[in-house]
């Protein structure tokens, strides 16, 4: 069933892509975008080896030149700069919430995968520009901490849903 | 709620720079961008802003579609240059408590800020003046040799070219359900934050089911077309490197390699 996991790896790296070019505006100026909210869904849904696929296959679009990362940036640069590290942590914790999702878990996953993308979001944002760890917290988490949460909800209720819609998909094997 | 589609960036065109092998494209936006990380200095640069002035003069690009790929940055790069400028030590310039300006710390600012400005103009110039395809072809045939230990290159590109056309599709798709959703009576506009999150879910639900829908129906499609992989596969269009990319590269290739030890 290569066929059928190849096209579910590359429409949900779509859908993330779709839903990158979303946000919804918040009153403490940050938007809330659908970058991850799509990360989190795919990993509730999609076996752990094709969520990593799905995010390899996210971050290559986005190295390879196409403008696929939040506000349309790319490019080689970005998974280098200052907000590089949210995205390259990804890749290990969309799998991770797929692993403990497989283990009836979902939300210790949800949790272990915002707290992956924080602290591998937050260590380089501090490398990169020079300032200490606490201080990267302060503008790489705490603004963005609210969002995140709300994120998680609406996953977690939208991924019952999609999957009670979508039988065949809860059923690795089949896939 | 808001849209920001500005994929599809590819402006044809019939320039050198379009006419150019994407594969030559792509390894000399990847040799730039690691020049890039080596080099550290004004002069370096100036050569790489040069090179990427000619790309854009000859490209034909606007000057609105480059600012327009640097815009969403101005925070990012702003941000790094003023925690540069105040937080690195050195010659004291100017001191206020705790906050202090620093000799090296502007230097070392504006030097970060210029190289992320260059990073992204050098994947910009490639993305505008080759089309999204043709940089997935180029990648597929650059990253060849890894099928000798059996990683899936033709599979990753084909998923690639797969996740590349439905992403315009899937943005449709987005805007139809919103207004469906909105005709039965959804809102998508008021309320405070968690009740509008809580209205995305009849957005979120159906855009997942139907792009996985879809996912399934193509799976169909494609195996009743027969198609199994990258074994034996012929193209309509081989990728063919001509005289003028064999120039390019045996010049920019040689030249950036000057410009690392050099500076």
């Amino acid at each position: 069933m290569l066929l059928k996991r190849m096209s579910y790896v590359s429409l949900a790296c779509a859908l993330t892509v779709a839903l990158t070019f979303i946000y919804l505006p918040t009153p403490w100026g940050i938007p809330i975008t659908g970058q991850t909210l799509a990360l989190l869904v795919t990993g509730l849904i999609l076996p752990p080896l094709d969520a990593f696929l799905t995010v390899l296959l996210y971050l290559l679009m986005g190295v390879i030149g196409l403008p696929v990362f939040s506000g349309a940036q790319s490019g080689f640069g970005v998974l280098c700069g200052p907000t590089g590290g949210y995205l390259s942590s990804f890749l290990l914790a969309v799998p991770l919430l797929s692993w403990f999702n497989k283990k009836q878990k979902p939300l210790l996953g949800a949790a272990l995968f915002t707290l992956t993308i924080y602290f591998g979001g937050c260590l380089q944002l501090s490398l990169v520009t020079n300032s200490s760890f606490l201080k990267a917290l302060k503008i790489g988490m705490l603004p963005f901490l609210p969002g995140d949460l709300l994120k998680i909800y609406l996953a977690l209720s939208s991924a019952k849903r999609i999957r009670y819609a979508l039988p065949q998909a809860s059923n690795p094997k089949q896939l | 709620m808001a849209f920001d589609i500005t994929l599809g960036q590819y402006l044809p065109g019939n320039s050198f720079m379009h006419r150019l092998d994407p594969r030559t494209k792509l390894l000399l936006a990847t040799a730039v961008m690691v020049v890039l990380f080596l080099v550290d200095g004004f002069l370096g640069y100036l050569w790489i802003f040069g090179l990427l002035l000619l790309a854009i003069i000859n490209g034909d690009i606007p000057l609105k579609s480059i600012t327009r790929g640097l815009k969403p940055l101005t925070f990012i790069i702003l941000l790094t240059v003023i925690l540069n400028i105040f937080f690195t030590e050195g010659t004291i310039l100017w001191q206020w408590g705790f906050i202090k300006i620093t000799q090296e710390g502007i230097f070392k600012g504006i030097l970060l800020g210029i190289r992320l400005i260059l990073l992204i103009l050098s994947t910009t110039v490639m993305t505008l003046t080759t089309s999204p395809l043709s940089i997935t072809d180029g990648l597929e045939y650059l990253l060849s040799p890894l099928k000798k230990i059996n990683f899936p290159v033709h599979e990753l590109s084909m998923m690639l070219t797969i996740a590349l056309r439905f992403i315009p599709t899937l943005l449709e798709e987005t805007d139809k359900i919103m207004k469906a959703q909105m005709a039965r009576g959804a809102d998508f506009e008021s309320g405070n934050l968690l009740k509008r999150a809580q209205n995305m879910v009849p957005l979120l639900v159906p855009l997942f089911v139907s792009a996985f829908r879809r996912a399934d129906d193509l799976a169909t499609a494609m195996e009743s077309r027969c198609y199994r992989g990258g074994e034996g596969r012929t193209r309509l269009k081989e990728l063919q490197l001509e005289k003028a990319d064999y120039i390019v590269l045996g010049t920019l290739l040689p030249l950036l390699t000057l410009v690392v030890f050099l500076f």
